[in-house]
């Protein structure tokens, strides 16, 4: 197959994909898919392999779905399946590692032959289970679990499944809303599937789907070629919850393969719900090798191919059934880091320091002005700094998904958010700084308790930065003055405050070799301390506060003319 | 009246009506021999009932409790709309678990089978059994819905036509922490069913008739006109009896207005506290109206066996959204708080017409269970069953702690200490607890729990009338509340609790409540009971206003 044909042939399968993402988005039931966008879609061949992914779909998803396919092919063997089946399940075990993630898988056929799948997973919007989220002894307590099953059987709805489902969540129309509205968009992929192979006259995808994967695979083959043979080693040490964990990567390039190990990672936990299923680990460390080698090509099973990824079993990145798993972002959000670190010598300038994370936070109760709500944000810290250039202010990473703004908050719930602001010195200190972390206080304006649950991170242990970069600011929780340390869902009542500091990113190199200019501006802009600038980046004779400020204001308006005159 | 059955015989009546019970009592011994686990195995928290085609109760087996046989028809019509009766086929099995059309809460199953005679439905097989888990939370009393309490079978067929539901064996065993217990019991159940199948064709057989339609009319008949009959006997009339009960966080009110009127009953819990969005203590309106059931069965018709028949005349209604009529989802898992507290409003709205029937408050049950993983008892979960003192009635002081308003076992002091590291230092009856009268309530007791292992476990409890005290009757006096106190400190609240190593608990259970006037006690009873250590002296002077003659002279 020439490039040519391959790439008009390529771009078209991940044109289908992007067409079933638009498709769930503007049929989906509920917020979490349609607007903070949780979920992925992938089309894979005939033998379960992942072949194209929409481009907004979150990679991890789209590593794991192929597998949780393979998984269920096992028990629904591709010759017993029938056009219009629709395979499901949410077993942390088999799909992507926590209860609300549902996978579907939907055969494609032509011919009477299957030629490929379409698969997707979302984050529905309940499981039922409890309301907590950290707290819990095992995976019973977070949900239903729904085992492989068909949920449509030749086109028509699998009436078991779907009660089973709505009888188990809070907002029955809304999960299976959603469900159908992804089984629609999966008739919509076989159409344009069957489109596809009517124009370039095909019965099969086979050659195309060996050409995507092998090409893919000879190129991150290459990359891994490129470096010298040989093992690293890296590890972080992270808060988990009631007692910390460390993560051990060794990490073995030999020839055009890459070996990472987990051995030597701590033991799962059975107090708090921060496992992670192998699935997961596995998709999570794969990311940053993808991000580094092979950053142009797009996501397909040919580029695991040369990867090899082990963890030992009941270590927490690959826990046991039935430990509990529905947290397990705590412990992986590390995996990425971890890799940068075991690669920040072999490819200093693709390595990136860590990040300061997310502080997901939930709002529940009931409130004359609001009726019942429940309303969710993911404010994150600021991102760790790389060899080329400083951390961005909080965003979020290592996954997709948005902030959402303060005027919804207020809108959709009695709290008042009062403070908003970047942190001075909370990005970790080095030629390049980390991202700035930020502080934010809610104040609750309910007539009676709200329910709040917050999950942060980075509270003990702060990002490592990279070749002598600093830490990030520590992560803090404050509840009207008080530190928490334990977060099982707080009552919040009416005037109550609550403190978040979202920790900084970690610095990359030694900050003494930062630009001079580079220091003045961050103290121009308050993101250094004067302090900070003469101890920590070792400046002398700083200029004065009024001197920066009208610095800050030439280049302010310099910039604006540059523009104009452009 | 059909086929065969000739409604003047009263012996032949009672023998076939017998012959049924003795086929439930035969499925019965079947589920205790072929069930997996020791809650339906020797716990005994099941039921089988015969149900005839149209869903109406015909008999239970002798052994099943009460509620169980009350709720399960009602559950069968529910199944039956699901899944009509033309719909089925020989080989089909029936579950749900929903607490709204089954028993109230998520752990009892309910499985009900067809039995098919020359080609049609001629009665089901129905069991309730309470399995070993439905996952969801280790909580109890704490929950703010039903979806924390675990997971829920709507109405599907677990059998079709003599196969395995797959997908329904997957979710169920899926979703719990045992499915070996849990999907075995099933299994042996629908076991069961088609050895009671089997008894009903040689029934039918040996009788020469097609179904059970004539049969289940006369018992049917003959019960309700009983049940009319002994109501009416009753004085007709308004009675009305409201009571608090602790609830869990906040005090509940229980209240109930009977009516008699001619052979029918109406009782009406308008006035009743409305349901707990945090507390799991909320009663669908099955347990509700089969609890309401049980005392007017005990009092009016205690010697004839359960049926439909003896429902008709009474009528339960409870405003929706009380606590005696919960809706969805509230949480409900620990419904027994309220239940077991329905009779003693109704008994107190009833004595005056009950007579010699009714019975003052009780000290409950106290459920009470630790578990965890240790090295000696390697993963372990044991519960035992204790209760309070019993309510004193008119011709009889109330019984020292035992099983009431339902049957339970008590786990034996040695099984609980050879099954975990717990050891029980202490049960003994707790003297002045019950509430005084001419005759008295039965004596509460105290037991305490140390943990004499290395290693820390946890504990759940869930005690009851800590706040309000087992009310008395015809002027009785209420029985001692109870306490429950952890490491020297008394505690109100009942989430699990990490009991380390050296911690100890103690539960110090309520006594019965009294009946009649105290000063009405005989004065050689009284003095019995400061001889045997239950009554102490001051006490027998500050209640009776008696002086033992040792007192006296002691002061001499």
């Amino acid at each position: 197959m020439d490039p040519i044909s391959l790439e008009v042939m390529w771009q078209r399968l991940i044109a289908i994909a992007d067409e079933i993402d638009t498709a769930t988005i503007q049929t989906s039931f509920s917020t979490i898919v349609g607007e903070s966008h949780d979920f992925g879609c992938v089309l894979m061949d005939a033998n379960g392999h992942g072949l194209a992914q929409a481009q907004w779909s979150p990679p991890q998803f789209c590593t794991m779905l192929p597998r949780t396919t393979r998984v269920m092919l096992e028990k629904f063997r591709p010759e017993t399946l029938a056009p219009g089946d629709v395979l499901a399940t949410n077993d942390p075990w088999i799909g992507s590692t926590h209860l609300p993630d549902y996978n579907l898988v939907s055969p494609v056929f032509r011919n009477g032959k299957i030629v490929a799948f379409l698969g997707t997973v979302a984050h529905v919007s309940d499981v039922g289970g409890h309301l907590g989220d950290l707290e819990a002894t095992d995976m019973f307590i977070e949900g239903t679990r729904l085992m492989p099953n068909k949920f449509y059987v030749g086109g028509r709805v699998n009436e078991v499944v779907e009660e089973f489902i709505a009888a188990n969540c809070r907002v029955p129309d809304m999960v299976l809303g959603d469900l159908h509205a992804i089984v629609g968009t999966h008739r919509v992929g076989i159409r344009r599937i069957q489109e596809f192979m009517d124009d370039y006259d095909l019965d099969d995808i086979q050659e195309l789907s060996a050409a995507i994967q092998d090409k893919s695979e000879a190129a991150l083959r290459e990359a891994i070629s490129a470096l010298p043979d040989g093992t690293t080693h890296y590890e972080i040490t992270a808060d988990g919850y009631l007692e910390p964990f460390t993560l051990k990567a060794s990490v073995e390039i030999r020839g055009s393969q890459l070996i990472i190990d987990f051995d030597g990672t701590s033991p799962q936990q059975d107090h708090s719900a921060i496992n992670a299923a192998f699935n997961i680990s596995y998709a999570t460390a794969v990311y940053p090798i993808k991000c580094m080698l092979a950053s142009a090509i797009p996501n397909n099973d040919g580029l695991v191919r040369p990867i090899t990824i082990t963890a030992p079993e009941g270590s927490i990145v690959n826990c046991t059934f039935p430990a509990p798993v529905k947290a397990r972002a705590k412990v992986i959000k590390h995996i990425p880091p971890l890799i940068f670190g075991a690669f920040a010598d072999l490819l200093p300038n693709e390595a990136i320091a860590a990040a300061g994370g997310i502080f997901p936070f939930h709002f529940v109760g009931s409130d004359p002005r609001f009726g019942t709500f429940a309303v969710h944000m993911l404010p994150h810290g600021g991102l760790g700094a790389t060899h080329a250039d400083d951390g961005w202010l909080p965003a979020a990473y290592p996954h997709n998904s948005t902030v959402t703004p303060t005027e919804i908050i207020e809108r959709q719930c009695p709290a008042i958010m009062t403070e908003k602001t970047l942190l001075t010195d909370s990005g970790g200190a080095g030629r390049r700084r980390g991202g700035p972390g930020q502080r934010i206080t809610l104040r609750c304006t309910a007539e009676k308790p709200v329910l709040l649950t917050i999950r942060p991170d980075l509270l003990k242990f702060p990002a490592p930065g990279l070749h002598g970069g600093g830490f990030g600011l520590n992560g803090r929780v404050e509840h009207n003055g008080t530190n928490l340390t334990r977060f099982r869902p707080i009552p919040w009542n009416p005037g109550d405050d609550i403190v978040l500091t979202v920790p900084g990113g970690g610095g990359y190199g030694d900050p003494r070799a930062r630009e001079r200019e580079r220091v003045l501006e961050d103290v121009a802009l308050g993101l250094v301390s004067r302090e900070a600038a003469e101890t920590t980046y070792g400046q002398a004779d700083l200029p004065t506060a009024r001197e920066l400020r009208i610095q800050a204001i030439r280049d302010h308006v310099h910039t604006v003319r540059g523009g104009a005159e452009r | 009246m059909s086929d065969g059955f000739s409604a003047s015989d009263g012996i032949d009546l009672e023998i076939q009506w017998q012959r049924l019970i003795s086929i439930m009592d035969e499925v019965d011994n079947a589920t205790v021999k072929t069930s997996f686990s020791t809650i339906v195995g020797e716990s005994r928290d099941f039921a089988c009932i015969l149900v005839d085609a149209a869903g109406v109760s015909l008999c239970q087996s002798s052994f099943s409790p009460p509620n169980f046989c009350v709720v399960l028809p009602r559950t069968t019509k529910i199944l039956l709309e699901a899944h009509p009766l033309d719909t089925l086929e020989e080989g089909d099995v029936l579950v749900t678990n929903d607490p709204w059309f089954g028993t109230g809460h998520l752990p009892d199953y309910v499985v009900i089978t067809p039995v098919f005679y020359r080609g049609k439905v001629v009665a089901f097989m129905g069991t309730v059994a309470h399995l070993a888990d439905v996952g969801g939370h280790p909580g109890d009393i704490e929950a703010f819905d039903v979806f924390t309490e675990g997971v829920r079978v709507p109405p599907a067929k677990l059998y079709e036509a003599g196969k395995e539901n797959r997908l329904l064996f997957d979710v169920i065993g899926g979703n719990c922490r045992v499915p070996n217990l849990v999907l075995g019991d099933l299994r042996a159940i629908v076991g069961t069913h088609q050895v009671g199948a089997r008894r009903i064709h040689e029934f039918l057989a040996d009788n020469e008739i097609d179904d059970l339609v004539g049969l289940a009319s006369e018992i049917h008949g003959r019960s309700e006109r009983l049940m009319r009959e002994r109501i009416a006997a009753l004085p007709d009339g308004r009675y009305e009896f409201g009571l608090d009960i602790d609830g869990y966080r906040r005090i509940v009110h229980l209240h109930a207005t009977v009516t008699i009127d001619g052979s029918d009953v109406y009782v009406d819990y308008t006035g009743t506290s409305p349901q707990m969005p945090d507390a799991a203590i909320n009663c669908t309106y099955n347990t509700t109206f089969a609890s309401t059931f049980y005392p007017f069965k005990c009092a009016l018709v205690p010697t004839i066996p359960n049926n439909e028949g003896l429902f008709r005349p009474i009528h339960v209604s409870a405003p929706e959204g009380c606590i005696l009529n919960t809706t969805f989802p509230h949480p409900v898992n620990a419904r027994a708080k309220t239940t077991n507290n329905i009779n003693q409003v109704l008994f107190g709205a009833l004595w005056p017409a009950f007579g010699e029937h009714a019975q003052a408050g009780a000290g409950s049950i106290w459920p009470i269970s630790v578990s965890g993983t240790t090295a000696e008892h390697g993963r372990f979960s044991v519960h035992v069953l204790p209760h309070g003192g019993r309510g004193a009635m008119a011709g009889m002081d109330g019984l020292p702690p035992i099983a009431f308003p339902h049957n339970s076992a008590v786990t034996p002091v040695e099984i609980w200490e050879s099954q975990c590291p717990v050891m029980i230092t202490e049960k003994s009856l707790l003297p002045d607890s019950a509430g005084a009268g001419r005759q008295r309530g039965g004596l509460g007791q105290v037991m305490t729990f140390k943990n004499i292992g290395s290693e820390t476990i946890s504990a759940r409890v869930r005690p009851d009338k800590i706040f309000c005290a087992p009310p008395g009757l015809a002027g009785g006096r209420p029985g001692k509340t109870g306490q429950v106190i952890f490491n020297g400190t008394v505690i109100d609240r009942f989430p699990i609790l990490p009991f380390a190593p050296g911690d100890t608990l103690t539960m110090r259970m309520p006594g019965g409540a009294g009946f009649g006037d105290p000063s009405e006690r005989p004065r050689d009873a009284i003095a019995r009971d400061v001889q045997e250590g239950f009554l102490t002296s001051q006490a027998a002077d500050i209640e009776y206003g008696y002086v033992h003659p040792s007192a006296t002279q002691g002061d001499a």
